[in-house]
């Protein structure tokens, strides 16, 4: 349980959606305590890696490559297993359900007997993280605001005590300060304890809160290392001058 | 024997040069084999009832297999159309006298107007909704029938008299199977013509992509349910031609039209072989006709056959079992 | 006419009606829950009928322990088809799973008629000899067992669907499948108790109903016509919009056939449902 044990462990992770390959041979660490930002442009595989670790996608995809989830592999498993084991996505885009209350949002979620490595939360912590939830609760996901609906998403993966959350792209939408403090909270988490990967095209932000970066390409890993050393790194300037929000 | 389940080389959609001369050829050379073999077998009455019952079915199952194949809808209304068919022939013999060619109008009206009715009410509706509202109306549609004396109710109407032809002196009565055969072979070969015309039309090409891609057809400007109007629109006359020859093939119509049989060997034939194949829905029928025939379960026996032919292509071979023997001879 | 004929009439009707409503209740959710038409339904309810029928008949069963049985039975035949159509459920290929049921039901029909024979059966169910009267109004145990059941039906499923996780898990379902599993929820496991509830519902409605008349094995098309027509009266997938389109059905189709036609109330509903698709074709509480 050291600070510094590997949670999961990608290796040679590629995707092909029909014949056309959108990922190349990614490998990456991720760490207890740690934040990864994956970073890049449009269409760089970023959103694909980070479905592909959850087993799912909204297409037919063939992924190959390895995961394992504290030495224990996860690669052939459904989304749905992995969340039990401990892995959670909170996918871009439609995240939450419109016609489904906060309260039910919540009742979907099950939380897991076995207690190794997992983040403990309860409810109420999610409501201390996120008061304006619980003025919401009988709302329809439908009916919260963009900020909101991402509030809702990630409580959700968090109230699943995972051992490592996925986040993509949670800043889409938003408006800077809630991007603030919703990558604030996370950070927060992050201290905790919890490891986290965040997919982001918004690379301002996600370089205040990261501990290392991963910059992808055209679904390939073209740069790594610690967000100190990388932050004046010309490309990583590029991704975050060029690509505000777009 | 019959060509049907002993040729296995149908026609294939969109074919080189070559092969298209060679397709056709086949395409003639089954139908000039089916033509003859009636006559060839005229010795054996189950062989002829074999061959005209085969060319019957298949004629209407093409009605059905412009909305399956091509519109990708399933109608579970055209024993509506066989009927109007079968029982405009059925009222208008029996009761009115009227002359085969009278008849064929009324069943062709008769089967547009419900078509008609059937498809304004569907006009807006979705796809599931509208094999639903044709299922139920076909099942409503026997209730009435079985009701009515007037259409013969259960008993159904006897004595409806042989197909005649006169034109002044001359007359052709078509009062056994055999002498009924070249009237339902032209009229197949009519069908075929007919269902290739469609395809190559602008309805059947709108059909197809409505069906294979809403979303590009619609943004080209074919408007989805108007689509879905027409081609139902076309497929009623066919069926109801089937059912007109059926009432004098049989002499007798009756609430039987309703079975679910007939849609389960219509959506079966049209689905066997594969989609889109000109001759695949006749070589379909042949093929279930022919276990039927001769190779019988017994009633129940024989549905339990025929479902499970359908359920087991839809399962295992989705594109119709010529996708087998094109994986298998490699093309 | 005296008072209490309509009042017979009435009760004979909501009594009916509350047993379409049984009948509709797995198709809806269903439909509602899945997208997805299972035109074998009507034919399951023919099965549900006849295997109570043949456990008591053949194996002197009890009338209770014969509709559990025959629950059972259904519940997991029809799982075994909603197994067999992974594939088209998936890629939500409706034209195959319509097609697909059809010819189930049409396999079943067959299979049906081999084991169970053709001729008409009867199942002599206990509840039918009890007779309560109100005046001149009567009621046998049997209507008083569909009304109590399928009132209770109805509200263990709009409770649950309110109230649970599973509820809650099948409207997420409902809305966006793929979404629903980075919830932790496993569709294909949801998807398998949807249908197993259309089975075990249309069975218990079937046992309850199938006494008051003859069974054939050629019966279930009306059933499936009435189901049509209560889910698009009372809005796809609303629970309590079908029970109160059932019970609309039923006393309909009950002073129909009292005063203009007993064989034409088929006709004339389905007419009324065309009526209505015309003017909201997607159903009165809006479709999926």
């Amino acid at each position: 349980m050291s600070d510094h044990q590997t949670v999961l462990d990608c290796r040679d992770i590629s995707v092909k959606y029909g014949a056309s390959l959108a990922l190349s041979h990614i490998s990456l660490q991720l760490k207890r305590g740690e934040m990864i930002g994956v970073l890049g442009a449009n269409g760089a595989g970023k959103s694909t890696f980070v479905n592909a670790l959850a087993g799912w996608s909204r297409g037919e995809t063939t992924v190959t490559g390895h995961v394992s989830l504290y030495g224990e592999t996860i690669d052939r498993l459904k989304p749905h297993v992995r969340f039990a084991r401990g892995v959670t996505l909170v996918s871009e885009g439609k995240n939450v359900f419109s016609h489904v209350s906060v309260t039910d949002h919540f009742r979907l979620i099950r939380q897991p007997k076995d207690g190794d490595n997992r983040f403990r939360i309860t409810l109420n912590d999610i409501f201390d993280l996120f008061p304006r939830l619980a003025e919401r609760r009988d709302h329809m996901g439908g009916q919260l605001s963009g900020g909101e609906r991402q509030m809702l998403a990630v409580s959700c993966a968090l109230l699943a005590c995972p051992k490592v959350l996925l986040l993509d792209e949670p800043s889409i939408g938003l408006a800077p300060l809630i991007i603030t403090e919703l990558l604030g909270s996370i950070r927060k988490l992050v201290d905790s304890g919890l490891p986290v990967l965040l997919v982001e095209q918004n690379a301002e932000a996600a370089l205040k809160v990261v501990d290392r970066v991963v910059l992808l390409e055209t679904g390939r890993k073209v740069l790594e290392g610690d967000v100190e050393e990388l932050a004046n790194d010309q490309r990583i300037q590029d991704a975050y001058l060029g690509k505000m929000g777009g | 024997m019959s060509n049907s389940a002993n040729n296995p080389a149908l026609p294939l959609a969109g074919e080189t040069p070559a092969n298209f001369r060679r397709v056709h050829f086949l395409v003639a050379a089954t139908l000039v084999l089916f033509f003859i073999a009636p006559y060839a077998m005229s010795d054996s009455r189950v062989i002829v009832s074999y061959c005209i019952l085969t060319a019957i079915m298949a004629i209407m199952s093409y009605g059905v297999d412009m909305i399956t194949s091509d519109l990708g809808e399933v109608s579970l209304g055209q024993a509506l159309f066989m009927a109007a068919g079968s029982y405009g022939v059925g009222v208008g013999a029996t009761r009115f006298g009227l002359s085969p060619i009278a008849t064929l109008f009324i069943a062709i009206f008769g089967a547009l107007v419900l078509g008609a009715l059937l498809g304004f009410i569907t006009l807006r509706v979705r796809e599931f909704m509208f094999s639903l509202v044709t299922y139920c109306a076909g099942v409503v549609a026997h209730e009435v029938v079985y009701n009515m004396d007037y259409l013969g109710a259960s008993e159904g109407l006897l004595g409806i008299p042989a197909l005649e032809f006169s034109l002044g002196p001359w007359s052709y009565v078509a009062d056994n199977n055999i002498r009924l055969w070249p009237i339902v072979f032209a009229i197949l070969l009519l069908t075929l013509a007919f269902m290739a015309l469609f395809r190559r039309s602008v309805v059947g090409s709108e059909a197809l992509m409505s069906h294979l891609n809403p979303a590009l057809a619609e943004s080209l400007g074919v408007d989805l349910r108007k689509t879905r109007l027409k081609v139902f629109l076309l497929s009623a006359p066919i069926t109801a031609i089937g059912g007109w020859l059926y009432a004098y093939q049989r002499n007798y119509v009756g609430p039987d039209a309703f079975e679910p049989y007939f849609i389960m060997l219509f959506l079966s034939a049209v689905i066997i072989f594969g989609k889109r194949l000109l001759l695949g829905p006749l070589f379909g029928v042949a093929l279930i006709l022919f276990q039927e025939k001769f190779l019988s379960l017994g009633g129940d026996g024989n549905k339990v056959f025929l479902g499970t032919l359908l359920v087991v292509t839809l399962l295992v071979l989705p594109n119709g079992t010529l996708s087998l023997f094109k994986k298998w001879t490699g093309r | 006419m005296q008072f209490s004929y309509f009042v017979q009439l009435f009760l004979n009707g909501a009594v009916t009606g509350l047993g379409y409503a049984l009948v509709a209740i797995g198709w809806t959710i269903l439909l509602g829950m899945a997208r997805l038409v299972n035109f074998a339904h009507g034919t399951m309810y023919m099965l549900g009928a006849f295997v109570t029928w043949y456990l008591m008949q053949a194996h002197g069963f009890g009338y209770l322990p014969s509709i559990l049985v025959a629950c059972l039975v259904l519940a997991v035949l029809n799982i075994v088809v909603q197994r067999l159509m992974v594939r088209q459920i998936q890629s939500q290929n409706l034209t195959s799973i319509m097609i697909i049921t059809l010819g189930i039901s049409y396999i079943l029909t067959g299979a049906a008629g081999l084991f169970f024979g053709g001729t008409p059966q009867n199942i002599a169910s206990p509840l039918r000899l009890l007779r309560f009267s109100a005046g001149e109004v009567r009621m046998t145990g049997q209507d008083l067992a569909i009304v109590l059941v399928a009132l209770a039906v109805y509200a263990a499923v709009y409770l649950f669907q309110r109230k649970s996780r599973i509820g809650a898990a099948m409207r997420a379902l409902a809305e966006d499948g793929k979404l629903a599993q980075l919830y932790g929820i496993n569709p294909s496991l949801l998807l398998a108790a949807i249908f197993a509830f259309e089975g075990v519902s249309v069975a218990l409605a079937a046992g309850l109903i199938a006494p008051r008349a003859p069974i054939l094995t050629t019966m279930g098309f009306q059933e499936v016509i009435l189901t049509f027509v209560i889910v698009v009266i009372g809005g796809i997938g609303s629970v309590p919009g079908a029970l109160v389109a059932g019970l609309a059905l039923g006393v309909f189709i009950s002073f129909f056939s009292a005063f203009v036609s007993s064989a034409f109330a088929l006709a004339a509903v389905f007419t009324t449902l065309l009526v209505v698709l015309v003017a909201r074709p997607n159903g009165f509480r809006g479709g999926v």
